[in-house]
């Protein structure tokens, strides 16, 4: 029997009603009215050529081209001014400096040239009607960026964070409060006047040369000067760290003991300083993990105080509004999770979270959408200037750390109880630590994180013919490790998976079939593409066939592809301890896997695990 | 032409290939309400560029043209958003259910099999003009359209359409 027929009536009763196709040509003439509104009011007597109309509609055409060109013109003026030459001036008095980093003088014997037409106009209209002088300086063209990315998100993606996500007229006063007028900068207590703003487009300006030119840091100046307030060192583990590691770990432990948080807050006042650092007041004002408003008061330490800061974490103001986690600590106090401490701006009615440069946490690894225009936004001040180092809309962030939290399936804590204790009010038993553990690093134990899979290599065999070397040799970029197929075990989401295996073939198809994001085929083998990876099949149907490749590229990969107990975006150190590679790797560097059948290719850019290839 | 000669023409396209390019968007999107969205939106766009057509044949493809890239930009707009089902070449059904209709079988096929098979077999273009609007080449439309026939076969236990001409 030929269906081929039947294929034909059944296609061409897919038809549109009546209805439809009436509305249809009415918007046609609507869209038609618009493009010439004087058309039907005055229709010309002269029966008009085809020809002359699309030559009329060509030469609009190529006047709008030009308006266009010329927009793109004055918009690359304005990046390269605001770049190298905008800056501004604030008072010595803290509560002016707002004032004054809006009004900028232009007659300042500062850059740029007052006497270059269109300057004040543009800087005018580069200031953002936003309530700190942090941002005055965002140029309109990177925030018109991130508006674009959330009117996506707000006309597609209506699960995310709600619109009205704090109470309302509450929000709105906060907003409005004079109190968050003033930047954190202004406020600042030795904080003298004259800062910079620099925004860098990773890649395209960011240099090593650009960043310490631009960046005045007195900090250390002042500690000589004064003999008191010292800079505390950035410790050096946190050099590896990045955003997975944070989100295993400090979510992790604050799983285990009274749940992970994810929240904005808005500073009242500071409490006291105790040691290295500040308990703040602060009003919790939304619950990400609950996508609730809430308004519960509460006490939490930041690091740094009046005496000691961290460079470039300056201390918090009444008014300002952060998105952090909060961590209950063995003695009842709750603090911030320094890795996810974002400050939180109104840019033109759209909340922006700027990441505090306290570790170098590399979010280059996650899958946030924002982060296809990652931007390095660098205060600085006369006085321990601010540094960020990641931006995000919050809706972003938060969706994207949320789906982390939800994915591992932490506990969430009750942020009334999570309150309650921190002003002292409650009592909750929180396990304490054993003395051995260090202080703070939140590291995942290598040992503790590593699934228990069968196979995993002890210790590799090592090459012969590289000699084994310890930490005080020379860094090496290249290693080679042979083993037995047996030893080189990939996962997927925790189960074990095996190339040139028809039942992988289908677990991976019922589990992430959804997930992927297209494919491309050829005669030999398939691709199927993810977020951050994709799995490579012996025949050109999607998931069909065996699979014979996988590559994992970016940690935000669904596919949860894990290689002997490693995966994108670990650290260099976490890896080396769970495969139990004794070699000084450099931070950018390669391991090879040489199985019988198996070869798996590990990748580590900047001191992480940057992608895994097996085939 | 005049405004009322512009009006009448976009009238009768509308006649003419609003079921076209609702099947072709419902071949690829296999979602009636998408479908319809892209008929629209293909619509406006023609109303906004109004293009010389050289004939009817390049008026037609045109639009089909416009279609197919259009629903590739759904794909790819539901790439960026997750929370969009994707439906470029993922098979709808991890196994086929008959619903007792051929579309069905033709449903559970990848996105390009269902845009090739329906420009072949429903639309008769030749396999050289199937690649033109599918921005393909011809040997990519044939395998495409073997593959799917032979796919169809089996799902539907029997012959669907002739040997590829």
């Amino acid at each position: 029997m030929n269906y081929n027929k039947e294929y034909k009536e059944e296609v061409g009763s897919l038809t549109l009603s009546d209805e439809f196709k009436e509305s249809l040509k009415q918007k046609c003439l609507e869209e038609l009215g618009k493009k010439d509104p004087g058309a039907e009011a005055a229709p010309s007597p002269v029966d008009r050529s085809t020809a002359d109309i699309y030559s009329k509609i060509r030469v609009y055409k190529y006047v709008s081209m030009a308006a266009c060109f010329l927009a793109v013109i004055s918009t690359i003026g304005v990046f390269s001014m605001m770049g190298s030459q905008f800056k501004t001036k604030s008072s010595e008095n803290a509560a002016d400096s707002y004032s004054d980093s809006v009004d900028f003088d232009v007659d300042e014997p500062i850059e740029p040239d007052p006497q270059e037409p269109g300057n004040p106009t543009f800087m005018q209209e580069g200031l953002i009607g936003n309530n700190n002088g942090i941002t005055e300086n965002v140029d309109s063209a990177e925030s018109d960026d991130v508006m674009v990315a959330d009117v996506d998100d707000e006309e597609i993606i209506p699960e995310t964070e709600p619109v009205d996500e704090q109470p309302a007229e509450a929000a709105e006063d906060e907003y409005e409060d004079d109190s968050f007028d003033e930047s954190l900068l202004a406020k600042l207590s030795d904080y003298t006047g004259e800062y910079v703003t620099t925004d860098y487009v990773l890649g395209l300006q960011n240099s090593t040369e650009n960043e310490v030119s631009n960046i005045y840091s007195d900090i250390k100046a002042m500690s000589n000067d004064s003999g008191e307030s010292e800079p505390i060192e950035e410790p050096s583990y946190r050099k590896s760290l990045n955003f997975y590691d944070v989100l295993s770990g400090a979510l992790g432990k604050e799983s285990e003991l009274l749940g992970a948080t994810l929240v904005k807050c808005t500073i009242e006042g500071v409490r006291s300083e105790r040691g290295v650092y500040t308990e703040y007041d602060v009003r919790i004002n939304y619950d990400y993990m609950d996508q609730t408003s809430c308004s519960v008061p509460a006490r939490i330490w930041v690091k740094g105080n009046s005496e000691h800061q961290i460079e470039g974490m300056p201390m918090y103001s009444d008014g300002d509004v952060i998105i952090t986690s909060l961590m209950a600590n063995p003695d009842g106090s709750v603090s911030v999770v320094d890795e996810l401490l974002y400050d939180v701006y109104d840019l033109s009615g759209t909340d922006i979270a700027y990441h505090r440069v306290y570790s170098n946490v590399n979010p280059g690894f996650t899958d946030m959408g924002v982060l296809s225009t990652e931007r390095e936004f660098i205060t600085t001040a006369a006085n321990n200037p601010v540094k960020y180092v990641h931006k995000s809309s919050t809706r972003e962030l938060t969706r994207y750390i949320r789906r982390k939290i939800v994915g591992e399936n932490y506990n969430i804590a009750d942020l009334e109880m999570l309150g309650l204790i921190s002003r002292g009010d409650a009592e909750f038993e929180i396990p304490e630590r054993t003395p051995d553990e260090p202080d703070t690093p939140d590291i995942p134990d290598a040992a503790d994180d590593t699934p228990d899979i069968p196979g995993i290599p002890d210790n590799p065999e090592v090459n012969p013919e590289t000699p084994v070397q310890n930490e005080d040799q020379p860094q090496i970029d290249k290693l080679r490790v042979n083993s037995g197929d047996d030893s080189l075990v990939i996962t997927s989401a925790g189960n074990v998976i095996l190339l040139h295996d028809p039942q992988t073939s289908s677990y991976l198809s019922s589990k992430f079939k959804n997930s992927a994001s297209g494919t491309t085929s050829s005669a030999e083998k398939s691709n199927v593409m993810f977020v951050g990876g994709k799995l490579i099949f012996n025949s050109s149907n999607a998931f069909g066939g065996e699979l014979i490749g996988i590559e994992i590229s970016g940690a935000g990969c669904p596919l949860d592809i894990g290689f002997c107990g490693v995966k994108v975006g670990d650290s260099l150190e976490l890896v080396k301890q769970t495969l139990g590679i004794t070699k000084n790797l450099a931070p950018n560097s390669k391991v090879t896997y040489q199985g019988e059948t198996i070869t798996a290719v590990l990748t580590f850019r900047y001191d992480a695990l940057s992608k895994i290839e097996i085939n | 032409m005049q405004t009322n000669d512009v009006n009448v023409y976009i009238s009768d396209l509308v006649d003419k290939y609003s079921d076209m390019v609702y099947r072709t968007a419902y071949h690829a999107l296999c979602d009636t309400h998408y479908a319809e969205d892209i008929t629209q939106e293909v619509f406006l766009k023609l109303c906004q560029s109004i293009p010389d057509f050289e004939s009817e044949e390049h008026e037609k493809a045109w639009i089909l043209r416009v279609t197919i890239n259009m629903c590739k930009n759904y794909n790819k707009k539901a790439y960026s958003h997750p929370n969009i089902e994707l439906s470029e070449n993922i098979p709808i059904n991890d196994v086929y259910q008959s619903d007792g209709t051929v579309l069905s079988a033709v449903k559970a096929l990848p996105d390009k099999y269902r845009t090739a098979v329906y420009l072949y077999y429903f639309e008769g273009y030749q396999i050289k003009e199937i690649a033109a609007i599918m921005g393909s080449n011809q040997n990519t439309v044939s395998s495409l359209l073997m593959r799917a026939r032979k796919k169809l076969e089996v799902m539907l236990e029997g012959e669907f359409g002739d040997e590829l001409q």
